[in-house]
């Protein structure tokens, strides 16, 4: 079912999911925020902090008692496409459908609502379609908003959970022409991220190429800028290495699963097996061999959902469509 | 499993620790839940306020409820285990992983090769062995130690060599030693496996799996009826964490045993 709503509608839908919900969403500050709390939001923005994968895995983790995210239902508006083929292709199939199930995940995701909107604007460093994706979801979102150029909200929604938050509001559907201007934006949307990236088939044929090239001269010269800050793996939707730490409540030790990243020098380090990082262009390739071969073996899509987040936060100006220019350069 | 959440362990109590050599102690747990293992998956076991690391259970002698771990001195962790006492608690999670396919094993003729340490993780299967005889018709084992003084389990040693072949070899015997001399490897030509009905297991450090590997091939003994335990970091124990990953397995949950001809070619395994 398509619902229209105008952006007061829409404000007025929120602060009513706000009586009942935490609900959170992209702010001007490009943070995702809580709606009662910051007020004003930017559907536009692409939150690179507090991405949807923070509500389910905290980078330091969760204490045994839980969190207190738990304490009311939690609605994130504003999740892109990206955010969604990350969270159904790679971290719901890990921490639920891999037995055992992470029960801590399994209550945080239960309680979770996700209401995605489409990128009527990708960033420049967008190239979600080329690694399988799109600007706009296809399938599998409870709730979508499509933003037409007036401002209006067209609000997409099916499963009981939508119909319970939307049911009851004032039903105005959409008027004439503007399902097709939803469209017509979604059509230059993605002829934007095509023109983001010249690599059409990454998603199929890039994990073979990263397999194929191991060279350290190619690696070395692609990595040279790279910190190993991991700043590009915390801010990936669907990177999910982690490291069980101990963490003290009170008295009492607890465990928490706390990010880590492979652009560590220590990262898999053991003292019985070495440090396979000890290189850093193996580290370098690593990321690139797990995103679009291991991941893609594992998943059956590539962990890299092309939302260019790695590309905005790397202090080296690292690109990784650069990476993988170069990586098909070589034949 | 520990309960609800994957990552809170059960309190194990210290009830008895068998100094094996300097560097190497074996820990009688107590456990508050029942930990109830097959052979070759392993546990990981904590020093609160230090860290948890992967070792392999083998079961409390007279059926008493826990486990008993055997733990080599390596690093911080191992250290801090190494310093706690006879009544002293840790925390136990697991058991994790796969194990060794006991059907595939049984039932045939059967060759472990262990060096050092590496001994504690065949060890719930030479038990298996011990209590299911008339399962293994032809069993020998090779180990190899660096001195006399490394080795592992010696009474244990003895009796097993009542029940079946045992060949011990340390690299710098003394005069006491009543094994053979020289590296493991050198034993490799007293097998003389049936390849066609044979298994076996060899568990050591990569240069001994490649060369025990390698041996067995030669032997004509198929990679994929060769079984090796394979050690990564370990962290979650449920594939969770993505730490333990060796090229497509996770280690903890898809082995930590593996057919060697799945593994041996996995680039960073055997570094």
């Amino acid at each position: 079912m398509i619902i229209k709503k105008t952006e007061k509608e829409f404000k007025e839908l929120l602060s009513r999911w706000s009586l009942e919900n935490l609900v959170f969403l992209p702010d001007t500050r490009g943070r995702i925020s809580l709606f009662e709390e910051f007020g004003e939001f930017d559907l536009a923005s692409l939150p690179l902090w507090r991405g949807v994968k923070e509500f389910l895995l905290p980078a330091r983790g969760f204490a045994a008692g839980g969190s207190s995210l738990l304490e009311k239902p939690v609605i994130i508006v504003g999740a892109r496409s990206c955010d969604l083929r990350a969270l159904a292709g790679v971290l719901d199939r890990v921490f639920l459908e891999n037995e055992p199930a992470d029960a801590v995940y399994g209550s945080l995701r239960d309680n979770l609502t996700i209401v995605t909107a489409d990128c009527a604007s990708p960033a420049d460093t967008c190239f979600c379609i080329q690694t399988g994706g799109s600007p706009y979801v296809k399938q599998g979102s409870g709730i979508n908003l499509s933003i037409l150029k007036n401002g209006e909200f067209l609000i997409e929604f099916s499963g009981e959970r939508a119909v319970e938050l939307l049911g009851d509001s004032e039903r105005s559907g959409p008027g004439p022409g503007d399902i097709l201007q939803r469209d017509n934006i979604r059509d230059t949307a993605s002829r934007k991220v095509r023109g983001n990236f010249g690599v059409s088939d990454c998603e199929t044929s890039a994990g073979k190429k990263v397999l194929e090239n191991d060279a350290a001269e190619l690696w070395g010269a692609v990595s040279g800028d790279c910190i190993r800050c991991g700043g590009c793996c915390f801010c990936c939707p669907t990177c999910y290495c982690a490291l069980l730490n101990e963490s003290t409540s009170g008295k009492k030790f607890t465990r928490a699963l706390q990010w880590d990243s492979c652009q560590f020098k220590g990262y898999a380090s053991s003292p019985g097996r070495g440090n396979p990082g000890k290189e850093l262009w193996k580290s370098f390739r690593h990321r690139y061999l797990c995103k679009f071969y291991l991941m893609r073996e594992e998943f059956g899509i590539p962990g890299c959902t092309g939302c260019g987040r790695c590309v905005q936060v790397c202090p080296g100006r690292i690109d990784m469509r650069d990476t993988l220019k170069e990586i098909y350069d070589r034949e | 499993m520990t309960g609800n959440n994957l990552y809170e362990p059960v309190r194990g109590v210290i009830r008895g620790i068998i100094e094996e050599t300097p560097e190497i102690k074996t820990f009688s747990l107590e456990t508050d839940e029942p930990v109830e293992f097959y052979p070759g998956q392993f546990i990981l076991l904590a020093a609160p306020g230090t860290g948890e690391a992967p070792f392999t259970p083998s079961p409390r002698p007279g059926g008493e409820p826990g486990v008993e771990v055997t733990v080599k001195r390596t690093g911080d962790i191992t250290g801090a285990l190494h310093r706690k006492k006879k009544g002293d608690t840790l925390g136990v999670r697991g058991p994790c992983g796969k194990g060794f396919p006991l059907e595939k094993l049984r039932n045939r003729e059967f060759i472990i090769i262990a060096r050092g340490r590496h001994l504690a993780s065949v060890r719930p299967l030479i038990l298996d062995i011990l209590s299911s005889r008339d399962s293994y018709p032809s069993v020998t084992l090779l180990y190899g130690c660096r001195s006399p003084g490394d080795l592992l389990y010696r009474t244990d040693l003895e009796k097993w060599g009542e029940k079946f072949r045992v060949l011990k070899t340390a690299e710098t015997p003394g005069e006491s030693w009543n094994g053979e001399a020289g590296p493991l490897p050198g034993l490799f030509s007293r097998l003389s496996p049936e390849p066609e009905n044979c298994s076996a297991v060899v568990a050591g450090s990569p240069e001994i799996i490649r060369s025990g590997a390698g041996a067995l091939k030669e032997m004509g003994v198929d990679e994929s009826r060769v079984w090796v335990p394979v050690e990564k970091r370990i962290s979650c124990g449920f594939g969770k964490c993505r730490c333990c990953l060796a090229g497509t397995y996770y280690v903890c949950r898809d082995g930590p045993v593996f057919p060697y001809s799945r593994v041996k070619d996995l680039p960073g395994l055997w570094v």
